[in-house]
């Protein structure tokens, strides 16, 4: 068990800076995700924590020990692949039992782990069986076996179930985070796939261009997220994002534009006084946050037309255009609503968040 | 869905591919047929198919020159090619698939283009090198020739094949326990053993046939059979039927490992044919 830290870390291809100065600290027994789109930056960083890259600098410290030199088999982790990585000339047996191989354990106890870890994980009666008689589910549970036949002090996953179909991947996604609590091993890992990460960290790590964006729980990346791009990248259906002007008027603030104009609530203005060169933002606003009306019910009114309506059973998803803009809008499935409607959409200003339109970064 | 194919198919299908195995093993079967005939036989019009086999071209043949001795030299030179041909490709071909090297393409591409080099250009130069290094006429200094038209060719096949075997398993041994040697040991060479028949096969069967270098670089001592054998045409005559049991001596050896390593032959003959 240990806390990890990575300070500074940095990693360039050529000319191609994966990583730029990553900053994390990974409490023990903790389970963070580092999640973003493809080439961000992510799996480059997990690579270079199991010490399969090498940092271009910075440092990677594992239960306070300073791991940034040393190979791969003395930094006492284990990873799951993304791919499974079993070896196809061994049984699932001897794959499992592999890790205890090399290290050289006496026969009956390397036994008595591996059924263990079967049993954990309910693939004792697969024991002798080849790799390629197995499903991807099976591979799955087997390198997630001999991760956790060695006890190591940290788990690294690189998308470990992103090959799996949509429902075996949802039982999977409990399935990790019960055998991560169960066991209590610091685990890092790697995802595309924000419903996995939200679903299963402790904290999420938010990375994009190779730079951490964000490092919170998932409730703070979700409702507080410091940039447009993790409001964007979080949540589904996505966050709106609505352009206005921010004006100052005898005392009061307003965003507007337009079609409306919204007084900013006194307790959120004091945030955004301390930046008074902002003039154009950008409103975040979050698709379950939205209520439609079929009249203007007070000044906090947004007209919109029905573009359409997707009925989802517990909810229906409605989109509605807006100045060229498409607005998506998460409502009961009672609310009936025609093609080419004329509707008004409120919201709750607390829960919207203010982005600085320039730097995209969160202003209020 | 396999279509069903009528009996002229069959007849059509079996009647080419007859044709097609006598096209391809009729000389060799002549070959065999003539080192058991008598001289006078041989030269019979149209060809005796059946007629009183003798032994005495094969005497004849193997006491009149150290064919044995040849027959040696040839075993020795194929298969030192071919080892150090298999150890130092693989590595260089490991190198070239897994780690980033600056312009690996680019190196990968030159290697190979020594194989596309012409053999009788480089013979002359080949030639005064071994005679400087007092390499002339020695199964080494013929080994040291063959490798370099062989190595490419390893170094170009193992790379495809350790290409095809995802990096993520030595990968996971290293996190596993294992050193980088070791994992090209124990996780790696396992999975390659059938690749590294295939070009075993490639190399060993280059080498025993191999007539241009043998003959320039040897003179009594390192000769090889494909060299003896064109000895045997002088300029007072031309024993053929010695020429013919030398030569199925010659082809023996290669025809029984064929056979054993087959399934391996067709792997590499058809290997970047069809996704595995």
């Amino acid at each position: 068990m240990a806390n990890i830290q990575m300070k500074k870390l940095c990693k360039n291809f050529g000319n191609v800076k994966a990583v730029i100065d990553l900053d994390l600290d990974i409490q023990d027994k903790e389970m963070v995700c580092l999640l973003g789109p493809s080439g961000c930056g992510k799996t480059t960083s997990l690579r270079m924590l199991a010490g399969l890259e090498r940092p271009s600098s910075g440092t990677i410290l594992i239960g306070e020990r300073d791991v940034t030199d040393l190979s791969p088999r003395d930094r006492d982790i284990a990873m799951v692949f993304e791919n499974y990585a079993l070896y196809p000339q061994m049984t699932v047996f001897e794959n499992i039992a592999f890790p205890l191989r090399v290290k050289k354990l006496p026969k009956d106890e390397i036994k008595k782990k591996v059924e263990e870890a079967a049993e954990i994980l309910e693939i004792e009666n697969l024991l002798d069986r080849g790799i390629t008689q197995l499903s991807g589910g099976q591979k799955q549970r087997v390198a997630m076996g001999r991760a956790i036949v060695r006890n190591p002090s940290a788990f690294l996953m690189d998308e470990p179930i992103s090959h799996l179909d949509a429902k075996l991947r949802a039982h999977m996604r409990g399935e990790i985070k019960r055998l991560q609590k169960d066991l209590g091993t610091t685990t890092v890992y790697v995802t595309h796939d924000q419903l996995e990460a939200m679903s299963m960290a402790d904290r999420v790590a938010v990375m994009n261009d190779g730079v951490l964006q964000q490092l919170g729980t998932p409730g703070e990346i979700f409702n507080d997220p410091v940039n447009e791009f993790v409001a964007g990248f979080i949540g589904d259906p996505p966050i709106n994002f609505i352009d206005g002007q921010l004006v100052s008027e005898g005392g009061k603030m307003y965003i507007r534009n337009d079609e409306f104009s919204f007084e900013i609530p006194q307790q959120r203005v004091s945030v955004l006084t301390e930046t008074p060169s902002v003039v154009f933002v950008r409103l975040g606003i979050r698709p379950t946050h939205f209520s439609i009306h079929n009249k203007q019910a007070d000044q906090m009114g947004i007209p919109a037309e029905v573009y359409i309506s997707e009925p989802l059973g517990e909810v229906q998803i409605i989109d509605l255009s807006f100045r060229d803009k498409i607005i998506k809008v998460v409502t009961s499935p009672d609310i009936k609503t025609e093609i080419g409607e004329k509707v008004w959409l409120s919201f709750d200003f607390d829960k919207a968040n203010i982005f600085n339109k320039e730097t995209g970064m969160k202003i209020g | 869905m396999v279509k069903e194919h009528g009996t002229f198919y069959w007849v059509i299908f079996y009647l080419v591919i007859i044709a097609a195995v006598i096209f391809f093993l009729y000389p060799v079967v002549y070959l065999f047929m003539t080192s058991f005939k008598s001289r006078l036989d041989i030269y019979v019009m149209p060809p005796k198919f059946f007629f009183v086999p003798t032994l005495q071209a094969w005497v004849d043949a193997f006491t009149k020159k150290p064919l044995f001795h040849y027959f040696f030299n040839s075993a020795v030179v194929s298969f030192g090619t071919t080892i150090i041909s298999l150890v130092f490709g693989t590595l260089a071909a490991y190198a070239l698939a897994r780690f980033r090297i600056k312009g690996s393409k680019d190196i990968s591409f030159f290697i190979l283009s020594i194989r596309m080099f012409p053999p009788i250009a480089a013979a002359i130069p080949i030639f005064l090198w071994m005679k400087q290094l007092e390499l002339i006429d020695t199964r080494f200094g013929l080994i040291c020739a063959y490798t370099v038209f062989n190595l490419p060719f390893v170094v170009w096949m193992m790379r495809e094949f350790i290409i095809a075997i995802p990096q993520e398993l030595e990968e996971a041994a290293m996190v596993d326990g294992l050193t980088r040697m070791q994992a090209f040991r124990r996780i790696l060479l396992p999975l390659l053993r059938p690749s590294l028949v295939a070009v075993a096969i490639f190399c060993v069967i280059f080498s025993w046939s191999e007539f241009l270098f043998s003959f320039l670089l040897t003179q009594t001592e390192a000769k090889t059979m494909p060299v003896s054998i064109s000895e045997f045409i002088t300029w007072r005559e031309v024993t053929w039927e010695q020429v013919s049991a030398a030569g199925t001596a010659l082809i023996i050896p290669v025809l029984v490992f064929s056979f054993f390593v087959q399934k391996y032959l067709v792997r590499g003959l058809s290997f970047g044919a069809v996704k595995e």
